[in-house]
């Protein structure tokens, strides 16, 4: 029972009598409502969710191995922090030179900032600790917001601020503007960026607590399952159960945005959708990145005529404060006729979570409350609360409906 | 018989006046401790557990000592001791600069064994929890039971029965000034110490004893303060240790909490859970009570909470335990006990009202005994609108429903002899005023101005106020209790006084009059039977020459009283879909007696109001049994009121008497119950547990449904 702890207190947890602690792929049938939930399902598909969920258990069990083996685990690190140590301090000058500062290593030895307000506290908390720091503010042409005919090119470096008050933005991406303008306060949203909004690390109050080596941080749990979950996920969420916390992202990914990243071996664009990535694909990261890849800016096409788009965030206190549930709706619209949806949640997903059973429920039809009613149930058909999350699922389905009611108003 | 005369002959007491330090406030010039930078400054930190309860068997300090720029290490703990919660002081460095202090805290090498914990009252109570106290048996202190008439015969009478559990979590003081201390000796029998303290003389009597030295040779200094709330009556474990850091190194040393260390230690309200079954008897008379009810203080505190509360109950039996976890302990919050038992009683008789299909209103006017409340029920009534109230709650099929509740507390403020005091006037026709007492951001320096320029017919501005110093040795009491006006007010009044008349013996030969016929009015002396002879104030205090008058006061009993009773009204908006809780509006309608300065009394209302929303709406600890380590120790998961949570605030100064009592606390009782109950009103279902945030709301409305 012996514990050795330095000022930094290693996770060399010890339960208590009486309280072991399940590992959690265990522990998944161990809860009455997740059983009950399971033999319903498989009652119902029989045949082929046992299939599937052997082809899961089995990709779950692959990933999972390599993970001890050759993945990045960034923060494994961390624990071994003891005294804040001297990291360099690099003006970048050209993409180039940052990637090819970034090749040098994996993740977390050499990490990016632009303003600062989620690395810094990383940073202070012991959380992250790099040997180097890449000052991106100082790269050339990486700002601004270009709007024309073919769209909107934001920039990585273009602060939050920016485009909350860009009047393109304002009256033809209402829901990029209205998600800006939600994100903390005005101070951070002064110094926080495109780049950093989409790449900030979870919210989570297991993650962030240097003490507690949870899975994220290559630990063997996430404490959430048994822990204290108000916060969290309650879609998408095993094995990890952060939430992503950007709001920029959810709405930008209705725009159907596509984001560009530079490696060393040049450019690429992908859809900001498949940006992210869901725990059990990788559950140390939160996006495709990879070490030694930056994102270098945002396109959205251009807005369709007769399109309404709007984002709900809710919250306990007015700000700052990160959303418990927010929905990025863009409705393209004939009168009350919902041509086409693009629905996509924040805060209940360790990703932002495109939710194709809303879209669906509201696609050509003329939308009334019990049409925007059941696009609001079937956003949630697959939520997995939690101990204490399960209001999420009510409000998640509350936001969507009163999403698509504005948006026929 | 001292009085402070009638209002209309008032011409600062009872105005209006901003508060002397607010420029310097907003200015950035008032020096707090944490502004306080001494000469050769070293800056302490402290190692603290992040195990909740642990054995220590080793513990080494030597690569800390050995870190560059490291000048000091004290261990807090000795091996062989036990850490008992999360936060729990293990060893302290002194470094020259905060930098170095923080990495060297991380070089202290502590080995523990883990011990079995309990965070959570629920883990404490269960069966087979392990025991954290040798003292308390399953965690458990002996229950204080207490019976007043007979509760089977009240029940027998009643007509109607409420059966029901109420609970308000564990809530933390947030001082925007986190407990701190910079020390300094000036050779190794004096020291001087920068504290934020709400108690400058308890902390010199505190650090005297300390380091046994007569307290006449230690000296403490409070000029501003960012807020105590009951948590800072002493240098406690961080004072002392810089004081000792200080005292090994010979430098001074400023150490202060961090803001995950101030939630940890820096003291907390006790959570409360009351089973509670009362009845009422049909024609709206509370006449059975029986409660059961827990509460933890932490790992050695008890947790007492008001129950009943304000109404009277004839027949009532209550039982009371404390629970020990592996958390920090309590210590008195804004009315220690008051807003927790506040808000479960008047929920409770909001309850009882519906099922006696009264109004709430009026079932409270039949059961508070409280005739200065009975008068303040009609005045808010009035100012929030209260017949435009949901008469039906829950009724309407909107989305957002508005809501109205009332709230009640009581409390004393009366004051204590405990302060010395003296006024002098010098013969340049300056004038100071001098004790030993604090303005922890209540506005008492600016009391004390109004106080004696009223008495010497000067301006507020006229007056030097020196205050938070305990060098002038004129001892005052700690800010607790509401106390500090109440105490202070008549020492300073009856100085002024004592000045004034020596002054008059002074100039009555000059202007060839009786002393007993002089007045001072507007910087002029003159002589009441004869209003042509004047001297101006100047004139008259340039007699004094090489002289000047200094005159203590003394506490006048007929110039304080204790008691108080405030009742308050919130309207609130309901989002039934996000389960957001909007205040819209409170009505707080407080009785203070005498309101010195009724602009610094209406600020302390609004605080309280404000201080009482957070903990109706956000304010939780959150402790989690996994970790055993508190999970929200910052400013983002625990959430306290901003900008957008503030609503309008009606802060009514509800005269009754023309003596002072002290109204600090008793502003923050009667908020949480108010809200509760207009949000029952808006929506119909009832939230029994604080704060009302929206997974409460929802799951609460969700069950209604079902």
């Amino acid at each position: 029972m012996k514990q050795i702890a330095y000022g930094v207190f290693a996770n060399a947890k010890i339960r208590p009598a009486g309280q072991k602690m399940k590992m959690q792929a265990f522990s998944y049938f161990l809860l009455p409502q997740r059983r009950k939930c399971f033999f319903k399902y498989a009652a119902k598909w029989r045949g082929v969710f046992a299939w599937v969920f052997l082809r899961i258990a089995w990709g779950f069990l692959y990933n999972y191995g390599k993970v001890h083996h050759s993945f990045n685990a960034p923060n494994r690190t961390a624990r071994k922090i003891r005294k804040m140590e001297k990291f360099s301090y690099v003006n970048a000058t050209s993409l180039e030179q940052v990637t090819e500062l970034l090749s040098d290593s994996g993740w977390g030895e050499v990490m990016l900032i632009a303003g600062g307000t989620d690395l810094l506290a990383e940073l202070k908390e012991y959380v992250a600790a790099p040997k180097t720091l890449v000052n991106l503010k100082t790269l050339p042409g990486m700002e601004g917001i270009e709007a024309d005919a073919s769209g909107l090119k934001i920039g990585a470096l273009t602060t939050v601020a920016d485009i909350a008050k860009h009047p393109t933005i304002q009256h033809h991406y209402t829901v990029l503007a209205q998600a800006a303008v939600s994100v903390a306060t005005p101070q951070i949203r002064n110094v926080g960026t495109l780049g950093g909004n989409l790449c900030q690390r979870p919210r989570c109050w297991y993650y962030r607590d240097e003490s507690t080596n949870c899975l994220k941080k290559g630990g063997d749990i996430c404490y959430a399952v048994d822990g204290l979950s108000k916060y969290h996920a309650i879609l998408g969420g095993d094995p990890v159960y952060i939430v992503h916390p950007s709001d920029l992202a959810p709405a930008l990914i209705a725009l159907g945005a596509s984001v560009t990243i530079v490696g060393p071996e040049g450019e690429k664009t992908m859809s900001l959708e498949e940006f992210f990535t869901l725990p059990a694909a990788n559950p140390y990261r939160e996006n495709v990145l990879q070490p030694n890849e930056i994102v270098v800016g945002v396109q959205v096409p251009p807005a369709k005529p007769n399109t309404k788009s709007l984002y709900l965030k809710a919250r306990e206190k007015g700000a700052p404060d990160f959303a418990l549930a927010s929905v990025a709706g863009v409705f393209e619209m004939d009168g009350k006729t919902c041509k086409s949806a693009n629905i996509v949640l924040g805060g209940v997903a360790p990703a932002p979570w495109r939710s194709k059973e809303a879209e669906t429920a509201l696609t050509g039809k003329m939308i009334n409350e019990m049409v925007s009613k059941q696009a609001g149930a079937d956003a949630v058909k697959d939520a997995q609360p939690l101990n204490d999350n399960a209001y999420k699922v009510t409000l998640t389905q509350n936001l969507v409906s009163r999403a698509a009611m504005m948006a026929a108003s | 018989m001292a009085s402070w005369g009638e209002a209309s002959e008032s011409r600062l007491i009872g105005k209006r006046i901003p508060r002397l330090s607010g420029k310097d406030k907003v200015t950035g010039k008032a020096k707090y401790t944490f502004d306080i930078n001494r000469p050769g400054l070293l800056y302490g930190r402290i190692l603290r557990s992040e195990i909740a309860h642990a054995d220590v068997v080793g513990l080494d300090l030597s690569d800390a000592e050995a870190l560059p720029g490291v000048k000091a290490v004290l261990p807090l703990i000795e091996v062989g001791k036990k850490i008992r919660y999360q936060g729990q002081e293990i060893a302290a460095v002194a470094a020259e600069t905060d930098d170095i202090a923080k990495d060297a805290i991380r070089l202290i090498r502590v080995d523990l064994e883990e011990l079995p914990y309990v965070v959570t009252e629920a883990d404490a109570m269960a069966e087979g929890a392990p025991q954290i106290r040798d003292d308390w048996e399953a965690n458990q202190s002996n229950p204080d039971v207490r019976e007043e008439g007979d509760i089977e015969a009240g029940f027998a009478q009643a007509a109607v029965e409420v059966e029901v559990t109420y609970h308000a979590p564990v809530q933390t003081h947030v001082c925007l000034e986190t407990h701190g201390n910079v020390a300094e000796w000036e050779d190794d029998q004096h020291l001087t110490v920068w504290a934020s303290t709400q108690a400058v003389f308890g902390t010199r009597r505190d650090l005297a004893g300390t380091f046994n030295l007569p307290a006449n040779q230690v000296r403490v200094i409070t000029e501003h303060m960012g807020g105590g709330f009951g948590s800072k009556f002493g240098p406690g474990v961080e004072g002392r240790t810089a004081a000792e850091l200080a005292r090994m190194t010979g430098r001074a040393v400023k150490l202060m909490l961090t803001r995950k260390a101030e939630h940890l230690v820096g003291g907390n309200r006790p959570s409360m859970t009351q089973h509670v079954r009362a009845g009422a008897t049909s024609d709206g008379r509370l006449i059975a009570y029986d409660m059961k009810g827990h509460g933890t203080g932490g790992i050695s505190s008890g947790a007492g909470f008001q129950a009943p509360y304000v109404y009277h109950v004839p027949n009532r039996r209550t039982e009371r335990v404390n629970i020990a976890v592996n958390a920090g302990n309590q210590r008195a919050m804004r009315a220690p006990g008051h807003p927790q038992g506040a808000f479960a009683m008047d929920s409770l008789m909001d309850e009882l009202a519906e099922k006696l299909g009264m109004n709430p209103l009026e079932f409270r006017r039949i059961n508070d005994p409280n005739e200065t409340r009975q008068a303040q029920y009609t005045l808010g009534a009035q100012e929030i609108g209260w017949h435009r109230r949901n008469s039906v709650p829950g009724a309407g099929n909107g989305v957002k429903k508005r809501g109205m509740g009332v709230g009640s507390g009581l409390w004393g403020g009366g004051g204590g002899n405990n302060t010395q005091a003296r006024v002098t006037i010098n013969s340049d026709g300056s004038v100071e005023a001098v004790t030993g007492t604090q303005d922890i951001g209540t506005g008492v320096r600016t009391a004390i101005a109004i106080i004696v320029a009223e008495e010497l017919g000067l301006n507020p501005t006229d007056i030097g106020v020196k205050v938070g110093d305990s060098e002038p040795g004129l001892p005052s009491g700690g800010s607790g209790g509401s106390q500090t006006t109440a105490s202070v007010a008549p020492v300073i009044k009856t100085a002024a006084a004592a000045a004034k008349q020596k002054l008059f013996e002074r100039i009555a030969p000059q202007l060839e009059a009786p002393v007993e016929d002089l007045r001072v009015g507007n910087h002029t002396i003159y002589v009441v039977s004869d209003r042509t002879k004047t001297i101006k104030w100047q004139v008259a205090t340039g007699l004094l020459g090489m002289e000047s008058i200094s005159e203590g006061g003394h506490w006048d009993e007929d110039l304080r009283q204790g008691g108080v009773a405030g009742t308050q009204f919130a309207e609130v908006e309901v989002d039934t879909e996000t389960g957001a809780v909007r205040v819209i509006k409170i009505v707080a309608v407080q009785d203070c007696g005498l309101a010195i300065n009724r602009l610094t009394t209406e600020s302390q209302i609004n605080g309280g109001v404000i201080m009482g929303l957070g903990q109706a709406l956000l304010e939780e600890r959150f402790m989690d049994p996994l970790t055993g380590r508190m999970l929200n120790a910052n400013l983002e998961d625990y959430k306290v009121p901003g900008t957008f949570e503030i609503p309008e605030i009606k802060s009514v100064v509800f005269d009754t008497h023309r003596k002072v009592t002290g109204v600090g606390e008793p502003p923050c009782i009667p908020t949480p119950g108010a809200i509760a109950n207009a949000v029952y009103n808006a929506i119909g279902v009832r939230v029994r547990e604080l704060p009302i945030t929206p997974d409460k709301v929802l799951n609460a409305l969700a069950e209604q449904k079902a």
